[in-house]
């Protein structure tokens, strides 16, 4: 256990002083900053969907603060006098505008108003209904007014409609509300996994290219050696996980972008994912991590140079994209068969279940049986792995054959070990070939 | 303290690549383990290591199962690598705890062991920043950092000029004097004979002479004898019917067949009035046994 500890530390410290984990580290914050910051510096609101010119010729009293908050919150509304028209026609033109409104009524309230809308796009009719109803509801209470009616009868006359809303499937989840908060999660387990498990793979494949393996094996069992690796690099890849969330939280607090962050009028707010989706990520990237780390640093032990890791664990990785791309699949469809099925296998579990819970409403059994089928397989992963590893950092030259690997793990009954690939040549020489 | 090997053997693929290998080496002596390339030396120091599992025999350490009973040991193999892109403290200050130093203890020792080696202005300097010779002399210090009961050596000397090999023939002297168990592996005579009391001559993992060196010597006889003469030797030998001669710059070196023949030659020179500057009889050099045993250039 102490040697566990030593290893670790060695790790964890050689992982977080590289210089590849501050440059990274440094760069996504940046990139944060600047998604956060750089909508604030050049004044506008953070992420609306464009400016809306409104020019009012009726004597309604319309105000661009009413059509924010009763006809769309995403654009951003402007009052302009009917001199500026031809001006704000050049902009809509050059798409520097979204839209141009145009109201006109006479002053005799029993006239019917007009709007005018000019959009560039056709997205951006999408206010046209609640415009309407605006406008409508004011020449209403104008007419009323005009009418020189009771309080009781003009109240009467403009009385709203009571809506009350009734969520039979209360508590289910909204597609706008989760498809970016678990694409974004799902997105960045998907790269740290890939990245720290990687390191791993490239530690071991560059402890063995350096030739060090062979002392380290003399002090310490492979078992500790690959959990210590695993469990340090995993450790420094949490802490920069937690650098770069945290950065992003005071980013937002602090520019009080908090609350407005929307990306295509989808919300980023990763409060609504709720303690279960979360505690159900955590679980999925600390599980995720050392089952993919664990067979990576395996693919890295039989590889004799650092340079050839990328190739030893490309299957792998396709294996992990393939879960990745299903994880998409089942961000539409949480309950398709594909996904419930495919959250079953533990190479897939990872991405799959943290969507599953994200975006569905899987049941208790449906989450957990998935987490222990995975958790078994870490261990079961974790120990087969350390055996190829103890066989794989002591194999130089070629790689070995599917039979070495399975000699490594103990399947065939004749144990045979490291230089398996030495003794191939000692057959052909007549003699041993590794160097006495 | 005792590293005792016995009957060990081990195959690949059916065909034993190193076999029947029995040895001891004894706390404050050192045994060199000799052979050419191939010899299975390197596979007989893994298998002892635990980085191989052998597949018949025993290696023992107090009598006890080595790996269940595992001493601290000193390992510098063959094929030397450590950390390129750490600093020599790092990592030297790593392996020595992963031995069970702490790490106060580990930098002392570090510290002292640096200036043994003429290389304390390198301990914060990344590995890769050093010259050969000197990573050599840092691999070797991450062998001894932790006062280990075992040493094995691999070729130790390979790639170190005279002056530094000097200094770790030293070094090595010093282990043995403190009480160490060393085991020596290499094909350079002369540091072999330098240090070792015991060796044992490999040959296709097999072992082809194994005991105490005097006794080995010994048993060859004083058998060469060496000849120094301004004159020219050439034709009085040739007289003689002595045909295993051999002529460096300046001596002869000829193989008789016992001390009688050699004494009966020195009288005939005299008589010949030939002037002889040096006469000397010799028992065979390692080298010499090693290339009669191993039968090959080394």
């Amino acid at each position: 256990m102490k040697t566990f500890g030593i290893v670790f530390g060695h790790s964890f410290k050689g992982r977080v002083r590289s210089k590849s984990f501050t440059w990274m580290t440094l760069l996504i914050v940046a990139a944060i900053a600047a998604i956060i910051l750089i909508p604030r510096f050049f004044g506008g609101q953070a992420l609306t969907e464009g400016t809306v010119a409104v020019v009012n010729k009726s004597p309604l009293p319309i105000e661009a603060s009413e059509l924010t908050s009763t006809v769309s919150p995403i654009y951003e509304w402007k009052m302009v006098p009917e001199s500026e028209l031809a001006a704000e026609q050049q902009l809509l033109q050059s798409e520097d505008l979204a839209a141009i409104v145009v109201i006109e009524r006479s002053a005799d309230a029993a006239a019917a108003p007009q709007i005018a809308l000019s959009v560039n796009r056709k997205d951006d009719v999408s206010f046209a209904p609640n415009l309407s109803a605006y406008v409508e509801r004011l020449n209403l209470n104008d007419r009323v007014e005009s009418l020189g009616l009771t309080n009781e009868q003009a109240a009467s006359l403009t009385i709203q409609p009571s809506l009350e809303l009734n969520e039979l499937n209360a508590g289910a989840k909204s597609f706008a509300e989760t498809y970016l908060p678990i694409y974004t999660l799902l997105t960045l387990m998907f790269f740290m996994i890939y990245f720290f498990a990687g390191n791993v793979a490239t530690s071991v494949a560059e402890e063995k290219g350096s030739r060090i393996q062979e002392i380290l094996i003399t002090k310490v069992s492979p078992v500790q050696l690959l959990a210590g690796k695993v469990v340090g690099v995993g450790l420094a890849g949490i802490l920069q996980f937690a650098i770069i969330v945290g950065s992003g939280v005071l980013l937002m607090t602090f520019s009080g972008a908090g609350e407005s962050l929307s990306l295509g009028g989808l919300s980023v707010d990763l409060s609504i994912l709720g303690v279960q989706t979360l505690a159900v990520a955590a679980a999925m990237f600390i599980l995720g991590y050392f089952f993919y780390a664990t067979l990576f640093a395996a693919a890295g032990s039989i590889v004799s140079r650092s340079e050839e890791v990328n190739q030893a664990i490309l299957p792998i990785s396709m294996v992990f994209m393939v879960g990745f791309f299903l994880a998409l699949i089942a961000l539409k469809d949480p309950n398709g068969t594909l996904a419930v099925a495919s959250s079953y296998i533990p190479l897939l579990t990872p991405m799959v279940l943290l969507v599953r819970v994200g975006a569905g409403e899987p049941a208790l059994m449906e989450i957990l049986l998935p987490i222990l089928i995975l958790a078994v397989s870490t261990l079961l992963v974790g120990l087969l792995s350390a055996k190829i590893y103890r066989g794989g950092v002591l194999l130089y030259g070629q790689k070995p054959s599917i039979g070495t690997m399975l000699k490594m793990l103990g399947v065939s009954n004749k144990p045979v070990r490291p230089q398996a690939v030495s003794s191939v040549q000692a057959d052909k020489t007549g003699k041993p070939s590794d160097a006495a | 303290m005792t590293l005792s090997i016995n009957r060990l053997g081990k195959q690949y693929g059916g065909k034993y690549v190193v076999d029947d290998i029995t040895l001891e080496v004894k706390a404050g002596e050192a045994f060199g383990l000799l052979g050419g390339n191939g010899a299975g030396k390197t596979t007989t120091i893994r298998s002892v290591l635990g980085l191989l599992e052998y597949d018949r025999g025993d290696v023992l350490w107090n009598g006890r199962p080595f790996l269940a009973n595992r001493p601290s040991v000193g390992y510098l193999p063959e094929e030397r690598g450590l950390y390129p892109k750490e600093t020599v403290s790092e990592q030297l200050v790593y392996l020595a705890r992963l031995e069970g130093m702490k790490r106060g203890e580990a930098q002392k020792a570090l510290k002292t062991w640096l200036e043994r080696l003429g290389i304390g202005e390198h301990e914060n300097k990344r590995l890769e920043q050093l010259s050969k010779g000197n990573q050599q002399k840092v691999q070797i210090i991450s062998a001894l950092i932790h006062n280990p009961e075992l040493v094995i050596l691999d070729e130790p000397f390979s790639g170190l000029d005279p002056v530094n090999a000097d200094m770790l023939a030293s070094v090595v002297k010093e282990q043995i004097a403190v009480g160490k168990a060393v085991v020596f592996c290499s094909h350079q005579m002369m540091q072999v004979e330098q240090f070792c009391e015991n060796i044992c001559i490999m040959k296709k993992g097999r072992m082809q002479l194994n005991g105490k060196l005097s006794d080995i010597k010994s048993a060859y006889g004083r058998n060469n004898l060496i000849l120094r003469s301004e004159a020219d030797l050439a034709p009085f030998l040739e007289r003689k019917g002595l045909s295993d001669i051999r002529r460096d710059a300046q001596e002869w070196t000829i193989k008789v067949q016992g001390e009688s023949q050699a004494h009966e030659l020195m009288r005939d020179l005299g008589q010949a009035g030939v002037p002889m500057l040096k006469f000397e009889l010799r028992e065979p050099s390692l080298h010499e046994i090693f290339i009669e045993k191993v039968g090959e250039a080394v």
